[in-house]
């Protein structure tokens, strides 16, 4: 484990994969590990203080250390270049640093590779996690696309959460051909261990995912000074303009991940609400003298519907509410417009389709207290997609007056099975309802939403009206998506920003 | 009163609620009370003041805020309103009011609860609860004793575990307004038709909250100032909670009138936030700048001596930087630069002048290497106020390279001494500089904060320009200060 010649061994294997893809011409080797790697810190500490540049600083300590830097390792480098050392002081600082990370974080025990030039993703909870649900859903999506039309390289962390590798095959097909969970054996364990660590270098780095974790930090640093792009899609801002309807330590892990986004040379946001959230984020900080990155809106697609049964005959309608039970989708508002319609005498059956989530215990208690009163509502958990996607179908019209989104898949979905939904006027739901089939209200007013139940449950020329809007909305395909993304973020990004070119 | 005499009223207070609170408590006699309190206050008449409240309780969201802060002592949480409203609707106002009698709070029954109408009040518990000097506790007193004097404010504060609003105690009262008069009385507050201003930030959950339901309800004129919005835009240099915190404070802000933003780089902070609140259908608060005050206050010669006597190095000028040694403040690039001019052979005295801070570990370890090598640097945690203007006036430059400020207080104070500073070319720094008498730097490139340092110790001509464009930059009071700010703030929307 600690044998001094492996270590010196390993050391000069990330030393010379770093040189390689920096110096034009990287000093011959002698065919000794521990002076060709001298040799290869020497010659990249000169080029550093040749040219004071922040990425090579970046790559230096990523490569000697074999764990990522944060944004405080890298300036404290760079303070030292300030200082106009010697090469001795400058090299002695970044072995100092090698060393102090090794003790405290252990060895990498991966091999090196450094990329350049390339397109990577970092993919970790879809590769390693069978969820799939949400933003891993749109990884996947994107990821299986964007692999046919380049080289695309896909990334999860380590397990010390410090360094980026390479996936296992077994987490390669969950991000690119997904058909449902599948559990890693023993053998893919060992690929996933084996796998190679990457570094980027002049990559354009995507970030699918939200990483608010302990990878946010290395993430910031790598963002900052790595030069390489690094671009997003940026899903919402709810922890930070909506606290009030999260648990209390969301905006904590939130404010980690601002960091990165902060940094990012571009956001891709997927509806009006996230980039009027991200722009806005983006715009607050020319105060500290960052340009922040460039907020694009590239709206999110959707799953097509199936081939769909035709909806059951019922003798009484069916209004369904689809999403998790939390405050902001605003579910105690549609109990309010449901009971308000039962006592004025109207008969329909309510059902909510969707998983318990935190803050619910109010709606929870609600439910309890109108099931008891005899009222036909029901909760429908653990509902897969099949059946969702019938319950669509077979509803009368859907309910999604919620407070905050970034998208509000449950509208588009109910849509493109040709049944019409009442959501909320404003932000990504209204740009989505204005393509047809909805009503649109505003959520914090109760009588403007059991107005509009009331008027679907009674109005059935509105209602039919409504029914052929949807059937004429065309769902926003996959393909359309991940071909205007790689646009958006890679085709549309030069690696080396203008002004950073150098005569 | 002695402290001896407060410390037995305390005592009391605790001994009173804890054994009032094991009884089981009769509420009858002081719902009685405050539904007479509720129907005095709204000039309601009639014979049964149960019966008027009912009347007014069927009016909706704010009635319901009224009734329910005014009853239990205890101001509502704005989703507390929206449930009891559709109560309301679905069970009636007899069955709303007495579920609302039933549970006033065991705690706040021997509360003593005024409802108060078109008076000015102005949220000053932080302030006039610790006997700590920050810059935001300075802001807060001048605006609240500037608005007392002009516009008849009155400082309101909050029990410590933040139900309602009450009148300050006399120890409160007297940081606010020294040798004011105060009744101490420490009865709660329902403010309702009023004014209510926030000059400080309320980053306590509870108390933003029940903020953000009374900007909602109350039918209140609100008004907040802004220090910064440091923990959104710059978290990673705050300790781990304050974001939360903080994020609870704007959803207070964001149901508010007006704000006042202490810099145009504040200001526009604020405003990236209202683009990101119109996501949630908001449209926010209006914002305008209003500039903090710049006064320097003259230090006697006594202090001028002693400073001199402590901290000057004949031959060597003194370089003060001031501020709590936070990765934000850029001390580390302070202090190389200083080295990189001391490698250069020049020579001057680097005086630190600043408490220790979350995340001041790396200058921590930057200072004590320097220190060891000998380099000619003093670290002061904890000086009083006529010292540090002293200091001010002794310095020869301050260096203030800071990352991010609401407004960046070291920075004018040194100006308005006379002395010069070099401070960064972006946000409130360069705000600040734009008046004169300072040299503006990237203080990213602590080789460019370097040479400027060096300008100002070796070009006698540059400094004494420099010195000259101090003095005559304009002079702006606290109380010139508050009147902008109540005009920003109470100003009705068009």
């Amino acid at each position: 484990m600690t044998d001094p010649d492996a270590r010196v061994a390993r050391l000069h294997g990330r030393l010379d994969a770093a040189a390689h893809a920096v110096l034009t011409s990287p000093p011959q080797p002698h065919g000794d590990a521990a002076r060709d790697a001298g040799d290869l810190l020497a010659a990249m500490v000169d080029e550093l203080i040749s040219t004071r540049d922040g990425s090579l600083a970046w790559l230096l300590l990523a490569a000697t250390a074999g764990h990522l830097p944060t944004t405080e390792q890298v300036e404290a480098l760079l303070d030292q270049l300030a200082l106009e050392p010697c090469a001795a002081e400058l090299a002695a600082h970044v072995l100092r640093h090698a060393a102090e990370t090794i003790r405290d974080r252990g060895e990498l025990d991966r091999e090196l590779r450094v990329v350049s030039g390339a397109v990577l993703a970092d993919v970790d909870h879809a590769a390693r996690f069978n969820r799939h649900t949400g933003i891993q859903r749109v990884t996947r999506e994107v990821c299986s696309r964007w692999t046919t039309r380049t080289d695309l390289t896909l990334l999860a962390w380590d397990e010390k959460q410090t360094m980026l590798r390479g996936l296992s095959p077994v987490e390669r097909d969950r991000v690119l051909r997904w058909s449902g969970p599948v559990d890693s054996d023993a053998d893919d364990a060992a690929l996933a261990a084996a796998a190679s660590a990457v570094l980027p270098w002049r990559c354009h780095v995507l970030l699918p995912e939200v990483s608010q974790g302990q990878t946010a930090t290395p993430l910031a640093a790598l963002a900052r000074y790595s030069g390489s792009a690094v671009v997003m899609i940026g899903y919402d801002a709810i922890p930070i303009t909506s606290a009030e309807m999260r648990p209390a330590a969301e905006p904590t892990m939130y404010v980690r991940y601002l960091r990165v986004v902060k940094h990012s040379r571009r956001v891709a946001a997927i509806s009006t609400s996230a980039t009027a959230e991200f722009g806005g984020f983006a715009a607050s900080l020319e105060p500290q003298g960052l340009a922040g990155p460039d907020v694009v809106e590239v709206m999110l697609a959707s799953d097509r519907p199936p081939e769909l049964a035709p909806p059951a005959r019922r003798d009484r309608p069916l209004v369904l509410c689809v999403g998790s039970h939390e405050p902001h989708k605003n579910h105690l508002a549609v109990l309010h417009a449901a009971e308000l319609c039962w006592r004025s005498g109207l008969d329909f059956d309510l059902d909510f389709i969707g998983g318990a989530g935190s803050g619910s215990a109010p709606l929870d208690a609600r439910l309890d207290a109108l099931a008891a009163a005899g009222r036909p509502v029901r909760t429908r958990r653990g509902v897969g997609d099949a059946e969702l996607w019938q319950a669509y179908r077979d509803a009368t019209f859907t309910v999604f007056p919620s407070l905050h989104e970034g998208f509000g898949l449950p509208v588009v979905e109910s849509v493109a099975c040709g049944t019409p939904a009442i959501t909320t006027a404003y932000g990504s739901t209204g740009e989505i309802a204005a393509r047809g089939g909805c009503l649109v209200v505003d959520p914090r007013d109760d009588e403007a939403l059991t107005h509009a139940m009331r008027l679907l449950l009674t109005d059935r020329a509105e209602l039919n009206r409504l029914e052929q809007e949807a059937a004429l909305v065309s769902v926003r395909t996959w393909d359309d998506y991940a071909g205007e993304l790689y646009e958006a973020l890679v085709t549309a990004v030069p690696v080396v920003r203008a002004t950073e070119v150098r005569a | 009163m002695s402290a001896a005499a407060r410390a037995r009223r305390a005592l009391r207070s605790v001994v009173e609620r804890t054994v009032l609170g094991a009884r089981p408590v009769d509420r009858g006699p002081v719902v009685q009370r405050r539904l007479a309190e509720l129907t005095r206050a709204l000039d309601l008449s009639g014979p049964d003041p149960r019966a008027a409240v009912l009347a007014f309780l069927a009016g909706g969201a704010d009635a319901v805020w009224l009734t329910t802060a005014t009853l239990h002592a205890r101001f509502p949480h704005a989703n507390d309103v929206v449930a009891t409203q559709r109560a309301l609707e679905l069970d009636g106002p007899e069955n709303v009011l007495a579920a609302i009698e039933a549970t006033v709070p065991a705690d706040r029954v021997d509360v003593d609860v005024t409802v108060v109408r078109g008076a000015v009040l102005v949220d000053v518990h932080q302030a006039a609860s610790s006997p700590f000097t920050t810059g935001i506790q300075r802001v807060t007193l001048e605006a609240a004793r500037g608005w007392m004097r002009e516009h008849g404010a009155e400082p309101v504060v909050w029990d410590p575990s933040f139900n309602c609003l009450h009148e300050p105690s006399a120890a409160q009262s007297d940081r606010v307004d020294p040798g004011g008069e105060a009744t101490g009385s420490r009865r709660a507050i329902v403010p309702w038709d009023c004014t209510y201003l926030l000059p400080e930030v309320a980053l306590d959950r509870e108390r933003s909250a029940r903020i953000h339901a009374l900007s909602l309800h109350a039918r209140c004129r609100t008004g907040a100032v802004v220090h910064d919005m440091v923990p959104i835009t710059l978290a990673e240099t705050t300790d781990t909670g304050v974001s939360a915190d903080f994020a609870g404070y704007l959803v207070a802000l964001r149901a508010m009138d007006r704000l006042a933003a202490v810099s145009d780089a504040t200001r526009r902070e604020v405003e990236g936030w209202l683009t990101m609140i119109k996501a949630a259908g908001h449209t926010g608060p209006e914002v305008g700048t209003v500039r903090l005050a710049t006064v320097a206050a003259e230090p006697s010669d006594a202090a001028l001596a002693e400073a001199r006597d402590l901290h000057a190095v004949p031959g060597s000028p003194l370089v003060l930087c001031v501020g709590s040694h936070e990765p934000r403040k850029n001390h580390v690039a302070v202090l190389r630069a200083a080295q990189i001019l001391w490698r250069r052979g020049l020579h001057f005295n680097l005086l630190f002048v600043g408490g220790n801070a979350w995340g001041g570990a790396t200058f921590r370890r930057a200072l004590a290497g320097a220190v060891a090598d000998g380099e000619p640097i003093e670290v002061l945690t904890n000086i009083g106020e006529e010292q540090l203007w002293a200091l001010y006036r002794l310095a020869r430059c301050t260096v203030f390279p800071s990352i991010s400020e609401g407004f960046g207080l070291p920075s004018a104070e040194s100006l308005a001494s006379g002395t010069p500073v070099v401070t960064s070319n972006f946000g409130a720094m360069a705000e600040v500089a734009v008046d004169g008498g300072a040299l503006v730097v990237d203080p990213r490139d602590t080789l460019a904060v370097a040479d400027a340092m060096a300008d100002l110790l070796t070009d006698d001509a540059l400094h004494a320009r420099l010195v000259a464009e101090a003095h005559a930059r304009p002079r702006r009071s606290w109380s010139q200060y508050a009147e902008e700010a109540w005009q920003q703030l109470t100003t009705p929307r068009p």
